[in-house]
């Protein structure tokens, strides 16, 4: 496959996974409604299940999309410079745009630790027999777990920011003006971040509470 | 301003196939006014003397037009100076003292030589692969007889600048070669007679840029940064766009 297309694809993918993450954030925020709302959340979810489905099958799909390109890029991005340099210094590279693939990586880890918290409710055996609300409020009082999801959203506010801009660029939208891009790739990322991070850190601050 | 004592670290390589090491060298008494090259001609004449092989580089020009002379210097491709080869490097830009350390281009697709000097012939591949106009040639036609827009013009003439010296794929962190590629497509993109060739040009020239093992573009900007003639990264948007075309 052509590089180009390989980064149109991963371009796709990544944009898509930005819409979820808009819309997941919109459902988590509701904690700030209380229990009743909160757990009906899911709910109301699980009334639509072919809605409900086709969302998952999508997310997958765009999840291994985005992993296999991005495999499949930082490969051949390796391979492409097999002695390094002794001395090499960036003039303007971002952090974010250098640290893409560990990113990355620390989400899809991030990933998997979430689903097993609150999905499939392994981390908290003790807990996993109450509503959702109560498991979420429970667990963010323990300071590692609160941490960890703080840490988690770091990296991705380092992911999005660069990944807006680079995701136009790949698919030429910054033909007219790249700088419009940029500050707009900083914004979603700063947006996103806040909203997720005021979750665990209001529990954890005991502003929200069982 | 007072004579300038330098010390140098240089990257010598017998071969493509042999191992390499860096090995100092002393830069005495060096005039402000000297280019990066005369400071390193002076350092090889003296080698010549003392029967020591000199360090390999390339240059032509030495005007920043010709694009031969590439070696990374203190790790940035043409030294530090924005929009400056490093045959137009002035030494006046160097502290009295100073270690300067001097590396070949370092990507797969520039298999290296000897010494600083890489073969790009990967570049040549690349153009030979869609980067011109097929015409056939005759009296050259009247300046007016083909008419192009300012702004188009203008961006052709940006893109047009690209002296092919690589820098880009040496400042990269992937070694990508979208710079230089974007800079080539954009040139004929923006004018009538690139017109009829547009889409076999760019996915056969991209193609090529592929097979050579160049890496892909993660757009950390890095070389719009070091090219000695200011190419901006819009080239590859452009490249990309022209690419989703073919
Ligand atoms: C919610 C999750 C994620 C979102 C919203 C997201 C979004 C994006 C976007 C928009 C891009 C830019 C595409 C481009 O360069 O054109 C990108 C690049 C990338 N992503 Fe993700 N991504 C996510 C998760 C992941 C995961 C789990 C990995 C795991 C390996 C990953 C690895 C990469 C890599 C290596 C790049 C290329 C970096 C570069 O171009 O320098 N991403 N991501
Ligand atoms: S020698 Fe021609 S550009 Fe430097």
């Amino acid at each position: 496959m052509a590089s180009i297309s390989a980064k149109i694809l991963m371009a796709l993918s990544g944009l898509f996974l930005m819409g979820f993450l808009l819309v997941h954030l919109l459902g988590n925020l509701q904690i700030y409604a209380g229990p009743e709302v909160f757990n009906a959340y899911p709910e109301t979810l699980r009334h639509y299940p072919v809605l409900l489905w086709t969302a998952r099958v999508l997310l997958i799909l765009a999840f291994t999309l985005h992993i296999l390109t991005s495999i499949y890029l930082s490969t051949k991005n390796k391979a492409a410079r097999p002695v390094a340099y002794a001395q090499k210094h960036s003039v303007q590279a971002s952090l974010a745009s250098r640290t893409m693939l560990l990113g990355g990586l620390v989400i899809l880890g991030f990933l998997l630790f979430h689903l097993a918290h609150l999905t499939w409710r392994w981390v908290f055996p003790e807990y996993a027999a109450l509503d959702l609300y109560t498991l979420t409020v429970l667990s963010f009082q323990n300071s590692l777990v609160a941490a960890f999801y703080v840490l988690a959203q770091v990296f991705l506010a380092l992911h999005l920011s660069h990944g807006f801009s680079s995701a136009a660029q790949t698919l030429s939208l910054t033909r007219w003006c790249a700088t419009t891009f940029r500050f707009a790739g900083y914004a979603f990322a700063l947006a996103i971040t806040l909203g997720y991070v005021s979750i665990p850190v209001s529990i954890w601050l005991g502003l929200v509470h069982a | 301003m007072s004579l300038l004592n330098l010390k140098l670290r240089v990257w010598r390589q017998k071969n493509g196939t042999s191992k390499g090491a860096f090995v100092n060298y002393d830069a005495p008494n060096i005039s402000p006014d000297m280019s990066f090259l005369e400071m390193l001609d002076v350092v090889n004449e003296k080698l010549i003397t003392q029967n020591q092989e000199p360090i390999a580089f390339e240059s032509d020009c030495r005007e920043g037009i010709c694009g031969a002379c590439s070696m990374v210097i203190n790790g940035i491709p043409h030294g530090k100076e924005r929009g400056t080869t490093a045959c137009q490097l002035h030494m006046r830009h160097f502290k009295n003292g100073e270690t300067i350390v001097i590396e070949p281009w370092r990507a797969r697709a520039f298999p290296l030589i000897k010494d600083l000097v890489v073969d790009r012939t990967a570049f040549d591949r690349i153009q030979q692969a869609g980067g011109f106009v097929s015409v056939n040639t005759g009296s050259a036609p009247d300046a007016h007889a083909i008419l192009v827009h300012k702004d188009n013009a203008e961006k052709a003439f940006d893109a047009a600048a690209c002296i092919g010296c690589g820098a880009c794929v040496a400042a990269c962190k992937n070694a990508s070669a979208m710079l230089f590629v974007g800079s080539k497509i954009s040139q004929l993109a923006h004018l009538p007679q690139g017109d009829p060739e547009r889409k076999r040009r760019a996915k056969a020239m991209v193609m090529q840029m592929d097979a050579e093992g160049f890496g892909s573009c993660t757009n950390t900007l890095e070389c719009e940064a070091v090219c000695p003639k200011e190419i901006s990264t819009r080239v590859i948007a452009e490249l990309n766009w022209e690419f989703m075309r073919s």
